[in-house]
C-alpha cells in the first residue's frame, strides 16, 4: 500500500470518495528503519535504470496495470542535454517507455518552464523524447491545468495551484536533475515541483526554503530518479556553468533522503541546505545521511 | 486588363509579405525594400548597406526610363487610391490646384539622409503601406493602430482630392518625376524641355540644403536625450529616430512581442518608432527576427552571434525594492534567468543578493520581467548607447 493522502486535499468528491476507498495510512510515517536510496553507476542509461528499479523491487511496485502515470522532469530551460539544466531525454524516454511497458495506461508529462515552453521542449530533446516513447509532455499554461489546493501542513504555503496531473494520479515520479542553484544553492527533487505551481513568486517572497519544504507535505512522489549524469556545480540552475560527471542516477522513494545523497555529489552538508533541512525537521523524511540506507550498484 | 492584374497580384504579395505569413523572414522587408527611399535613402543615411540594399536600384532605374513605372505597374497604395478616388467623381481634377509638396519632401529627405537624419521617411508609400498591418498584431493592439492609421489617412485623402496623394504628396511619386525630368534635360525632346521649368536646379540644390542642414541641426538636440530601450542593432539614437520608416515589420517580427511603437515617451522624434517593452517578456537569446526585417537599416542586420553580444540596455538593481537585499530572502531569480551570466552573488547575512556585471548584461529584460519583487521590480533595464557586450566564453569558470 502506498501512501496516497494528497487525495484528502483534493476538492472533488470523487477523489475524496476514491481516497475514502484506500485505508488511511499517518501522513509522515515512521516508516521503514532507513529510507532506501539506490545510486546506479554507469553509463548506458537504459541499463542503469532497470537497474535502479529492480533494486526497488521492479516496476510493478509503482506502476499498476491501467495506472495513469505522471512524470515530472526538470524541462525548464531552452538548453542542450550536455549543458546538464535539464533532465537527461534520454533517461525521461527509458522510463516512460517502462512505464508503458509495464502496463500504464498512459504517461503525462506536464511542466511549467521557464524559458518559453516549445523552445525549452525542444533544446532540451525531451519533447522528441517523449514522442517516440509514446508519452503527452505539455507545457503547464492553461488554468484549466491547475487546481486549487491548501496545503494544511504548510507553514508558509498555505494554498497553491498546482497542476492537476500531478495531484490526481495513480503513480507520480519526479525526475530531477541535480544542479546548483543560486537562489536555493542546490535543486535537486524537492525543488522540482517548482515546475508543476502557478506562482512560484510567492515563494521567493515568503521564505524559499520553507515553501519549498511544505509543498513537499502536498505532493509526495512515489518514486524520486535523479539525472546525476552530469551535474552543474556553478552557475546554476540556467547556466551555462561548469560540470562534473558522476555518472550516476539515483532512486529513492523518501524524497528528502535522495535530496540529501545528491547533496554529497556537490560536496555539500545535506543540511547546509536549509530545505533539506526544514523538511527533515518536519518530518517529511530523512535528510539525515547516517540514518540513509545507500546502496551503490554498477552496471 | 493585364495591367490589372499585375497590380492586383502586387497587391496581395505585398499585403502578404507585410503580414509576414512566409516563414523566410527576410521576404517581410524585400518589397519595402523596393523603394529606393527606403532602401537607397536608408543606407545612405545609416552609412551602412547590405546586398538587399541593391532591391531599390530597379526602380531607380526604372523610373529614369519611364515616367513612373513603379506607381503605374506595383504600388499597392498607388492601386488602392486609385480605386477610392473613382468613388468620388465630383473630387477629379481638385489636384491640379495643390501645389508640389512631395518634391520638397523628397529634396528634404535627400539632404536628410546625407546628413544622416532622412526624416520623413515615414512617408514613403511602402512604409505606409506595411504599418497598416500592425493593425493585426493583438497584444499591443490600440498602440499600433496609430501606426495602421497612415495607409487608411492617405486614401482619406485620396477620396477628398483624388490622385492628391500620387501626383502632390508621395515623396516616391515625386522622386520618380524628378528623375523623369532630369531624363528631359538631359535628353531633351522638343517641346517638354521648357514645361520642367528652369529653376529645376536650384530648387532642387535649395531642399536638398536645407534638408541636410535642418538634420544636423535635429542630430544635434537628440544628442543628449534620455534614451529609451531600441531593438537589438538600432542605430545611434540620433540616427535611428530618423532612419526608422515607422513600418511596423520589426514589431510584427518580434516572437515574444516586446516591441511596440513609441507614444512619446521617448520625446516626439522618437514618435512611434519601435521601443522595447519588459513587461511581459523578454528578448529572447535564440531570436534576431527583428534585425532581419528592417527595409531602411535603422536596426543593422545582425546574425544570431553578434545580436547575442549586443548590449541593447543595462539592467539596474534598485536595493531597496530587492526582496534579498532589503528583505534578505532566498530569491536570486534575475541570476536564474539570466541567459548571458550576468548577475553575480554577494553573500550578505548568508542570502545571496544580486549584483549586474555590467559588461556581461545585454539588457534583454530576463532579470526584469521575472523579478518576482512587489509591486515595482527590482531589477529593470535601461536603455543605454547599443555597444558589444562581453562574449559569453570569456566567463567560464568557475563563479
Amino acid at each position: 500500500m502506498r501512501p496516497i493522502p494528497r487525495r484528502e486535499f483534493l476538492k472533488s468528491s470523487v477523489a475524496i470518495a476514491a481516497a475514502a476507498s484506500f485505508a488511511p495510512r499517518p501522513l509522515f510515517a515512521q516508516a521503514s528503519p532507513a529510507p532506501r536510496v539506490v545510486a546506479v553507476h554507469g553509463t548506458d542509461i537504459a541499463l542503469m535504470l532497470k537497474t535502479g528499479i529492480e533494486a526497488l523491487d521492479g516496476w510493478g511496485a509503482f506502476v499498476k496495470p491501467k495506472a495513469r502515470v505522471t512524470l515530472k522532469p526538470n524541462a525548464g530551460w531552452a538548453s542542450t542535454p550536455e549543458q546538464g539544466a535539464n533532465t537527461h531525454p534520454a533517461l525521461v524516454e527509458e522510463c516512460a517507455r517502462a512505464c508503458l511497458a509495464a502496463g500504464a495506461a498512459s504517461v503525462v508529462l506536464p511542466e511549467k518552464s521557464c524559458s518559453p515552453s516549445a523552445k525549452s521542449f525542444e533544446m532540451s530533446g525531451i519533447a522528441a523524447a517523449a514522442k517516440r516513447a509514446g508519452a503527452r509532455l505539455y507545457a503547464l499554461e492553461d488554468d484549466r491545468d491547475f487546481q486549487s489546493v491548501e496545503l494544511p501542513q504548510g507553514k508558509k504555503l498555505r494554498q497553491a495551484d498546482v497542476a492537476r496531473d500531478v495531484l490526481d494520479t495513480d503513480c507520480l515520479i519526479n525526475m530531477p536533475v541535480a544542479k546548483t542553484h543560486g537562489g536555493a544553492r542546490l535543486t535537486v527533487g524537492m525543488k522540482n515541483w517548482m515546475g508543476s505551481v502557478r506562482d512560484r513568486g510567492f515563494w521567493h517572497r515568503n521564505n524559499l526554503h520553507q515553501c519549498i519544504a511544505d509543498c513537499n507535505t502536498l505532493i509526495r512522489p512515489h518514486l524520486t530518479i535523479v539525472d546525476a549524469i552530469r551535474i552543474m556545480v556553478a552557475k546554476g540552475p540556467r547556466g551555462p556553468g561548469p560540470l562534473e560527471y558522476p555518472n550516476q542516477i539515483v532512486f529513492g522513494t523518501d524524497p528528502v533522503a535522495v535530496d540529501a545523497y545528491a547533496a554529497t555529489l556537490f560536496q555539500m552538508d545535506p543540511f547546509s541546505i536549509p530545505y533539506i533541512q526544514i523538511a527533515h525537521d518536519m518530518g517529511i523524511g530523512c535528510g539525515d545521511l547516517s540514518k540513509i540506507d545507500i546502496q551503490h550498484l554498477k552496471t | 486588363m493585364k495591367r490589372l492584374l499585375l497590380r492586383g497580384f502586387l497587391f496581395l504579395l505585398a499585403a502578404g509579405l507585410a503580414l509576414q505569413i512566409l516563414p523566410w523572414r527576410e521576404a517581410a522587408m524585400a518589397f519595402a525594400s523596393l523603394s529606393p527611399i527606403l532602401s537607397l535613402l536608408g543606407a545612405a543615411a545609416a552609412r551602412a548597406a547590405t546586398a538587399w540594399t541593391l532591391l531599390g536600384l530597379p526602380v531607380l532605374v526604372l523610373a529614369f526610363l519611364r515616367s513612373r513605372w513603379f506607381c503605374r505597374y506595383a504600388c499597392p497604395v498607388g492601386l488602392a487610391t486609385e480605386a477610392v478616388g473613382r468613388l468620388n467623381r465630383k473630387g477629379r481634377g481638385r489636384f491640379a490646384k495643390w501645389p508640389h509638396l512631395g518634391r520638397w519632401l523628397f529634396l528634404l529627405l535627400l539632404g536628410g539622409a546625407a546628413a544622416g537624419y532622412p526624416f520623413f521617411l515615414w512617408l514613403d508609400p511602402l512604409s505606409l503601406f506595411s504599418g497598416f498591418f500592425s493593425a493585426w498584431k493583438a497584444p499591443l493592439a490600440r498602440t499600433s493602430l496609430a501606426l495602421a492609421a497612415g495607409f487608411p489617412l492617405v486614401l482619406l485623402i485620396s477620396w477628398i482630392a483624388p490622385q492628391a496623394w500620387c501626383h502632390r504628396l508621395c515623396p516616391l511619386g515625386a522622386m520618380q518625376d524628378l528623375l523623369s525630368i532630369a531624363r528631359r534635360k538631359l535628353h531633351p525632346a522638343p517641346s517638354a524641355a521648357r514645361a520642367a521649368g528652369p529653376s529645376l536646379g536650384r530648387r532642387a540644390f535649395l531642399g536638398v540644403a536645407a534638408g541636410g542642414v535642418l538634420a544636423l541641426a535635429l542630430r544635434r538636440l537628440l544628442r543628449d536625450k534620455a534614451l529609451p530601450v531600441r531593438p537589438p542593432g538600432a542605430r545611434p539614437e540620433d540616427r535611428f529616430t530618423g532612419l526608422c520608416a515607422r513600418c511596423g515589420a520589426c514589431i510584427r517580427a518580434c516572437p515574444s512581442h516586446i516591441l511596440r511603437p513609441d507614444t512619446g515617451d521617448s520625446g516626439l522624434d522618437g514618435l512611434l518608432a519601435p521601443v522595447v517593452d519588459y513587461s511581459q517578456n523578454h528578448c529572447f537569446e535564440y531570436c534576431n527576427e527583428c534585425s532581419k526585417v528592417c527595409p531602411t537599416g535603422a536596426i543593422e542586420r545582425l546574425a544570431l552571434d553578434a545580436k547575442r553580444n549586443r548590449a541593447m540596455g543595462l539592467a539596474e538593481v534598485y536595493r531597496g525594492k530587492c526582496i534579498a537585499w532589503s528583505y534578505g530572502q532566498y530569491c536570486m531569480v534575475c541570476h536564474e534567468f539570466c541567459p548571458y551570466l550576468a548577475i553575480d552573488a554577494v553573500e550578505r547575512r548568508g542570502v545571496n543578493c544580486p549584483v549586474v556585471k555590467a559588461d556581461m548584461c545585454r539588457g534583454c529584460g530576463a532579470c526584469q520581467v521575472n523579478c518576482p519583487a512587489q509591486p515595482d521590480k527590482a531589477i529593470v533595464v535601461q536603455g543605454i548607447p547599443q555597444r558589444p557586450a562581453r562574449p559569453m566564453e570569456d566567463a567560464s569558470g568557475p563563479a
